[in-house]
């Protein structure tokens, strides 16, 4: 019955990397951390403003800093505590915030509502609950993927329900004993936009069963088939619906909770995997949590510490956490047993999108995930294969060449903007070409014209 | 060993490191080291995990199918050269033969043309590509076995200069570097190109060859025929099964169509040159050669009523269709250009072959004249690509 009014989409990726390291279902709750370590330098596109020093006393759910340029724009303290160090990197940059968790100092109290009272409240009113219960940050505008502007009504609003990058939670895990909350938080954002797409994974059906009455659109494919650009792509019908925001389900869920308790929703469900973490597994914790103590033993040197997928994550390092909105930790090695003459090697151990090793003969296994480029850095040799793999119909070797010539107007024409920054087109070129790091790089910069 | 190798590139790399005495000597370094060892670099930018490919592996796999051929003409060499000559046919000695001609060739290739590469490389500060270890051995087999070396030499630099370096190097060169050079060669020095026993190694002087001999290639045969071509070719001793198989003189690497398919079933199944591209030269060639026979009558030339199977089997058509068409770097990159690319150097092929008299060997002219076209192919179908797009811009 609710198939038939749901749009399906498929995404054209033909490859999909089995990594090793799924975490398992279960989810850990960890104990609470002593410490809670943000890090304003990994969000995009922002000018951060503390709104605390050293040493000040915050609550949970107080201002730690907002954007200079958007003041609404505010990032809470998780939990209460004392600022015990800020931390900045090159051009003064603030790499971190900690703060030592003290219990006693009390939670900052927002009005509460209920399903029926979410109701009745009016665009300004959500908007202004969001901005100051520091939420408003989860909402994202595409093609930039910067934090959506208030003052501005999308056309529509993407929630996928999941995210099947390599590794990431569960979404049947996370939405388990959530439903009232989801709810809630899909019910203010359908305030926001006149449309709200809300999108489940053709084969996670107990997701289908739970929301049945509230999914609009079914997904399926590979990664990055619940990314909300490669979604818009699959359900846009005209120039119009390009500039949609997007929310991950587990920020609406926290929105949900927002709105119905009062309380900043510090609580996150995250992922710890790669191939140095022992058991990688689904974690119950606080949002600022250090890897020392999401990982129970941390990997020596020689590690590489991604906040994040492996796609589209953020590098980190041993010291750092998992910052807002940030639901996986994956720890990489970056040693490699050198070999020789390798190119010669039928390479039964190498799984790979093209057929040109033994493994392509083979019944196909996990791969560990590696931090190694696996090549040198050549010109592009035209082997077309980052076409084929495009979940949104790009055709990336054109692009690359012509953001090298300075062609934004031929880049804009090739569908620049549509790119989804999942990674695969840079995944697989033979030749090394950080594709989709030049294309991150030539929106950011459009971004930022476009601001002035 | 690995550790010694290891060790030894370690301190080499002391000398070569930016800021260095040698720095510019880099790139050249950077080669060598990446071809005995696997990289240590590892990833900067999202996504951080990438595959196993590499542009060594991709054109390692275009040197493996290229070995059967060049294996069967070494020995072809020798095999038509005791054949003109009369003398035993004995395996040994006949491979000795082949190899005495074919290795210093190969020297003379990978020499002279990575000498190129590299100084390019070191001028320009890029990475030495890889493209040309496949683009030496494509020449190699491309070239007549009685070329002299200095000749080889100078087609090398030719093709290495003026089919790359001046476009601005690997990636952005849009002739195939092999075929400029044997189009190089085939303009420059007629003499030694075309004739009559040219394409055969001969050890002895020309008066005590056996009675009969001609040494004229298939291809030459056809295109002076009068009367049925099929049976001009057969007296002349080529059966189609013998062109099939490739024991008929002719360029080095390029006789045996079998060998060639046994190539070209490689790099399908590695899936490293595009079918696309071979499929619709076939189509392209069939269909001409199909439209020619039937137009064809007493009054036309008779080259016009070969059948399509014996042009498949006949010169370079499956050799070019197979390696040199399918050069990624030189032919159109989109599906739909491949195919109408792949199609006209089919028919092109035919056309110069049995058209222009001159040229009788018209797969090499076909396949450069669509790779000045193949930009416009692509631009033609990327504006269709475009107009398909729905618009996103600010
Ligand atoms: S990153 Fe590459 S593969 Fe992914 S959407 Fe962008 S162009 Fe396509
Ligand atoms: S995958 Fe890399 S080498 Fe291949 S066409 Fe794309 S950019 Fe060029």
């Amino acid at each position: 019955m609710t198939t038939s009014i749901c749009k399906e989409i498929e995404v054209p990726n033909h490859y999909s990397l089995a990594l090793a390291g799924i975490p398992s279902d279960g989810i850990r709750d960890l104990d609470p951390p002593k410490q809670c370590v943000l890090c304003p330098s990994a969000i995009p596109f922002s000018k951060p403003k503390l709104a605390v020093k050293e040493g000040d006393a915050v609550q949970k759910g107080a201002v730690l800093f907002y954007d200079k340029a958007r003041p609404t724009i505010r990032y809470m303290a998780p939990v209460s505590g004392y600022v015990s160090a800020i931390e900045y990197g090159p051009r003064r940059v603030i790499d971190a915030i900690r703060i030592d968790v003290n219990d006693s100092l009390g939670v900052v109290e927002n009005p509460a509502h209920t399903e029926a009272s979410i109701q009745e409240l009016d665009r300004d009113m959500i908007v202004s609950l969001l901005e100051t219960g520091g939420l408003w940050r989860t909402l994202k505008a595409l093609p930039f993927r910067a934090i959506a502007s208030s003052s501005v009504v999308p056309p529509s609003i993407i929630v996928a329900l999941g995210d099947n990058e390599p590794h990431s939670p569960s979404a049947s895990s996370v939405l388990a004993g959530r439903d009232a909350e989801i709810r809630a938080g899909i019910l203010a954002l359908k305030k926001l936009a006149p449309t709200v797409h809300v999108v489940a994974h053709r084969s996670d059906t107990s997701t289908q069963h739970m929301l049945s009455d509230l999914i609009t659109v079914h997904a399926d494919g590979d990664f990055p088939s619940l990314d909300p650009g490669v979604i818009l792509h699959g359900i846009k019908q005209t120039s119009d619906d390009n500039s949609a925001w997007y929310v991950q389900y587990q920020d609406v869920i926290r929105m949900g909770q927002l709105l119905l308790t009062g309380e900043y929703p510090s609580e996150i469900v995250a992922v710890i995997s790669g191939p140095l973490v022992k058991k990688p597994e689904h974690i119950r914790t606080i949002e600022g949590v250090p890897y020392k103590h999401a990982l129970a033993q941390l990997p020596s040197a020689n590690a590489r510490y991604l906040s994040g997928g492996v796609y589209t994550g953020r590098l980190s390092t041993r010291e750092g956490s998992l910052s807002y909105s940030e639901y996986a930790v994956h720890v990489l090695s970056e040693r490699y047993e050198r070999e020789l003459l390798h190119f010669f090697m039928p390479g039964a151990q190498k799984p790979s999108y093209f057929r040109t090793f033994v493994s392509a003969l083979l019944p196909k296994k996990q791969s560990e995930a590696s931090a190694n480029l696996n090549g040198g850095v050549r010109a592009c040799i035209a082997c077309s294969a980052c076409p084929d793999v495009c979940p949104v119909g790009i055709l990336p070797q054109f692009l690359a060449k012509a953001l090298y010539n300075n062609d934004i107007e031929g880049a804009l024409d090739l569908g620049l903007l549509d790119c989804a920054e999942c990674g695969l087109c840079s995944h697989i070129c033979p030749s090394k070409i950080e594709l989709t790091a030049i294309f991150k790089e030539a929106k950011q910069r459009l971004y930022k014209e476009s601001m002035v | 060993m690995k550790k010694y190798i290891e060790s030894l590139f370690h301190s080499l790399e002391q000398h070569v490191k930016p800021g260095k005495k040698y720095s510019k000597l880099y790139p050249l370094f950077e080669a060598f080291e990446s071809f005995a060892l696997s990289v240590r670099t590892v990833t900067q930018k999202a996504p951080f995990i990438r595959d196993f490919i590499d542009t060594k592996r991709y054109m390692n796999l275009v040197i493996l199918s290229m070995l059967p051929c060049l294996i069967f003409g070494i020995f072809n060499v020798g095999y038509q050269s005791h054949l003109a000559a009369g003398l035993p046919l004995d395996i040994v000695s006949i491979m000795i033969v082949g190899i005495m001609r074919v290795i210093p060739l190969l020297i003379i290739s990978y020499g002279v043309g990575l000498g190129w590469e590299f100084l390019s490389a070191i001028i320009r500060g890029h990475e030495v590509s890889e493209g040309y270890l496949v683009s030496a051995m494509l020449i190699v087999l491309t070239l007549p076995p009685t070329i002299p070396l200095w000749q080889a030499a100078v087609g090398v630099t030719f093709g290495v200069i003026v089919g790359k370096e001046v476009f601005g190097g690997s990636g952005r060169n849009f002739l195939n570097p092999a075929l400029t050079t044997r189009a190089f060669l085939f303009f420059s020095f007629p003499a030694q190109l075309s004739g009559d026993t040219v394409w055969t190694y001969l050890m002895v002087g020309k008066d005590q060859l056996i009675d009969g001999y001609s040494g004229a290639t298939a291809l030459a045969v056809a295109a002076s025929a009068t009367g049925s071509v099929t049976d001009a070719l057969v007296t002349s001793g080529f059966t189609l099964a013998q062109l099939f198989f490739g024991l008929v003189p002719g360029s080095i690497g390029e006789t045996s169509t079998l060998l060639v398919l046994v190539g070209a079933a490689f790099l399908l199944l590695t899936g490293v040159a595009s079918w696309r591209t071979m499929l619709g030269s076939v189509i392209g060639l069939v269909t001409m050669s199909s439209l020619l026979v039937v137009f064809s009558t007493e009054t036309t030339v008779p080259f016009l009523s070969l059948p399509p199977h014996w042009h498949m089997v006949m010169g370079s058509f499956a050799f070019g269709t197979v390696y040199m068409a399918t050069d990624p770097v030189s032919s159109p990159s989109l599906h739909a250009s491949k195919w109408i690319y792949g199609i006209m150097i089919g028919v092109l092929t035919v056309i110069i072959r049995c058209i222009n008299p001159a040229y009788p060997e018209g797969v090499m002219l076909a396949i450069l004249l669509m790779n000045v076209f193949a930009p416009a192919l692509d631009h033609i179908f990327l504006q269709r690509h475009i107009k398909g797009r729905i618009p996103n811009v600010i």
